[in-house]
């Protein structure tokens, strides 16, 4: 039997699902932080491993002081903009979504990716044993800013190196009761996965993506280890996972999507789950039956939305 | 007596435990570490029962130790429950496929309702917007559009201000609050944007034989205006892709659309009974002003003679101006005595059109 797999087909989230996404668009969206908490319960409480389930113990409340700060930001943004247009000012107004634009990603992400990642971490517990998140803010800032800045005047080509100095420096503090994980990924490979990438995805008429994301997830997972300093052991997570999965995977996804106008996502939800659980091979020898509790709470929900909204994928 | 596993909140370790209830607290036999029993008391006032949905299990809480919790099947807590006072016992509705039934449920009645509001509603309620968008807006949209695409038209001002000349002795409106431009670009065609903007191409004024075609072809702009057709489009395609992005819950492309689509008027095409309407609107404009309204079936035929050949019916069909020979026989059904009535003016609108065509 598998250790580490997702247990749900779909199934248990359709009703939930619906009845949540009315009332987020009847609130023109503010019941948002709400129907996300319920999807992250639904996804946590399905992801088993050795028997038990993860937990995701945060609220829509809580989420929803962090949603509404971003509104207040988005609703800012455009507000400057429709002032500027409205003015007749185009110029400045073309000039302030560029400037933004760029303070935005320079600044404003990773500030955001890391209230996002402490929170999520943090409401994180396995058999009540609380994962964590450590990381510094200035310390990530100041790597972000810096490796973001090399691959903006690169243009680009330093992307794979930002990529795995970004999780190398958010895997490496990542807790889970006393054991902790590492990102031993190197820049030149993922650079070479890029390559290929950029090189083959045309001749290729576009099929190469999915062999892109095969790479691309190997890479992600085979390079992400568990530590247990008590033990003095070191464990290596793996996948072998076929480009042809993904296509079937995608493919079939799409085709749900498309037939039940978008009502089938719980499906592609679970779907997408399952593939990303069952595809991580977790080591034999690893014992999941004595981790130390370590952590403690946290609550501050910034950054939680703006992870999704911006379609950063840290689960 | 139920079965369930017991976690003491300091090390991941599971610990089978075993659970009998009584009306003040849950007697719980726990083996540890080494096998040994060990046995604990939980006050039913200093604990939590909840059932998680979609983990299917009962979940035990000790409110004064934190993170001491017990697991339960729920056929485990099931055969507990009768002995747990009223209160604490759960409310559970385990039923998987009424569950499912009630999402299809749902779901088709959202999809009537949709489907209702998408085609019906929606179109109401922009077109409700579209009447009462504030006029000085709508100016400053039109103007907006029309200095966008000022470039690529190409303006003659001095033909301009001949084909202003034109239009305001036509007394179709306050000569104020239509501009009439001249663009010397080829394309056979003419266009209005909202707040009062009209645009004749150098093709199509070369391509008239008349000036009543020129009457009939601004008669036909002018209606379009008038009735506010362009701004009662924008907002049909604003509506549906606000319904759209709403339904996927995407507010920032929302307003992402907004702003684009006001960019995009030039694009829109006017629908079948549009057209339509600006014919006979515009022809019974010509014939209250005395001008004989056999000028718009003239422009028609301009524009036939003008128009790419369609090779087969179908793509006549999908076309998105009407037929012309449709147009055409419109017209003439509504207007079937082409008796000339001559304006007093005519020699005018003659010379002013002649100058208009000749090459300077
Ligand atoms: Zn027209």
């Amino acid at each position: 039997m598998r250790r580490f797999y997702f247990a749900d087909t779909g199934n248990t989230y359709a009703l939930p699902f619906i009845l949540n996404r009315i009332l987020t668009i009847l609130t023109l969206s503010l019941y948002y932080p709400w129907e996300k908490a319920v999807q992250l319960k639904y996804i946590y409480n399905n992801i088993m491993l050795d028997g038990s389930h993860f937990d995701f113990l945060g609220t829509g409340k809580e989420m929803f002081y962090g949603y509404l700060k971003l509104l207040a930001l988005i609703i800012l943004f455009y507000g400057s903009f429709g002032v500027l247009m409205a003015l007749d000012l185009t110029i400045y107004a073309i000039l302030f979504i560029y400037i933004m634009t760029a303070i935005g990603f320079i600044f404003a992400v990773p500030f955001f990716i890391h209230g996002g990642l402490r929170y999520r971490w943090a409401k994180t517990q396995w058999r009540g044993i609380h994962f964590g998140y450590r990381g510094e803010l200035k310390e990530f800032f100041y790597l972000y800013v810096k490796h973001g800045f090399l691959t903006l005047i690169t243009f680009g080509i330093y992307y794979p190196w930002f990529r795995c100095q970004i999780q190398k420096y958010i895997t490496g503090h990542i807790k889970f009761g006393h054991l902790h994980f590492e990102f031993r990924g190197k820049g030149e490979d993922y650079f070479v996965i890029y390559l290929k990438f950029i090189l083959l995805i045309y001749i290729t008429l576009g099929l190469y993506i999915f062999r892109f994301w095969r790479n691309n997830f190997n890479f992600f997972t085979n390079n992400t280890v568990i530590i247990d300093d008590e033990k003095g052991e070191k464990y290596k997570l793996s996948s072998e996972v076929t480009a042809w999965a993904f296509f079937e995977l995608k493919i079939i996804n799409l085709l749900i999507l498309v037939f039940t106008l978008g009502l089938g996502f719980p499906w592609v939800l679970a779907r997408n789950m399952s593939f990303l659980i069952n595809n991580i091979e977790i080591p034999v020898n690893f014992s999941t039956d004595h981790i130390r509790q370590t952590e403690t709470d946290y609550n501050d929900a910034l950054g939680e939305d703006a992870i999704d909204m911006l379609d950063i994928g840290f689960i | 007596m139920a079965k369930g596993k017991y976690f003491d909140g300091l090390t991941s370790s599971e610990h089978e435990a075993t659970i009998n209830a009584s009306l003040q607290s849950l007697g719980i036999i726990i083996s540890d570490s080494y096998g040994r029993p060990k046995f604990l008391n939980w006050n039913l006032e200093d604990i939590s029962i909840e059932f998680n949905e979609f983990a299917k299990r009962v979940e035990l809480e000790s409110k004064t130790e934190p993170g001491k919790s017990i697991e339960l099947e729920l056929s485990e807590y099931l055969s507990i429950q009768d002995q747990l006072p009223k209160n604490l016992r759960l409310d559970i509705r385990q039923n998987p496929f009424k569950k499912l039934w009630i999402f299809v449920a749902i779901s088709l009645f959202l999809l009537a309702f949709f489907v209702f509001g998408y085609f019906k509603i929606l179109p109401f309620l922009a077109e409700k917007v579209a009447m009462n968008f504030p006029e000085n807006y709508e100016k400053k949209l039109g103007q907006s559009v029309f200095e966008s695409m000022k470039n690529d038209l190409d303006i003659d001002s001095v033909r301009s201000h001949d084909l202003q000349l034109f239009f305001n002795g036509l007394g179709y409106d306050d000569p104020k609050s239509v501009k009439v431009f001249y663009s010397k670009t080829e394309d056979i065609n003419a266009f209005a944007i909202p707040g009062g903007i009209i645009v004749v191409h150098k093709g199509l004024l070369n391509a008239m034989s008349d000036y009543t075609e020129l009457q009939g072809v601004l008669a036909h702009e002018f209606v379009h205006i008038q009735l506010k057709h362009s701004l009662r489009l924008l907002f049909r395609s604003l509506s549906s892709y606000l319904a759209i992005s709403l339904v996927f819950g995407d507010i920032n492309g929302i307003l992402a659309v907004i702003i684009q689509n006001s960019n995009e008027l030039r694009s829109l095409s006017y629908s079948r009974a549009m057209e339509t309407e600006a014919d006979i609107k515009g022809a019974a404009l010509m014939v209250e002003r005395d001008f004989d309204p056999e000028g718009m079936i003239k422009l028609m035929e301009t524009l036939k003679t003008h128009s790419p050949k369609m090779e087969s019916e179908v793509l006549k069909y999908l076309a998105t101006h009407p037929d012309l020979e449709l147009r055409i026989d419109n017209l003439e059904k509504a207007y079937p005595n082409k008796a000339n009535t001559l304006n007093a003016d005519s020699l005018i609108f003659k010379n002013i059109f002649l100058n208009l065509k000749n090459e300077r």
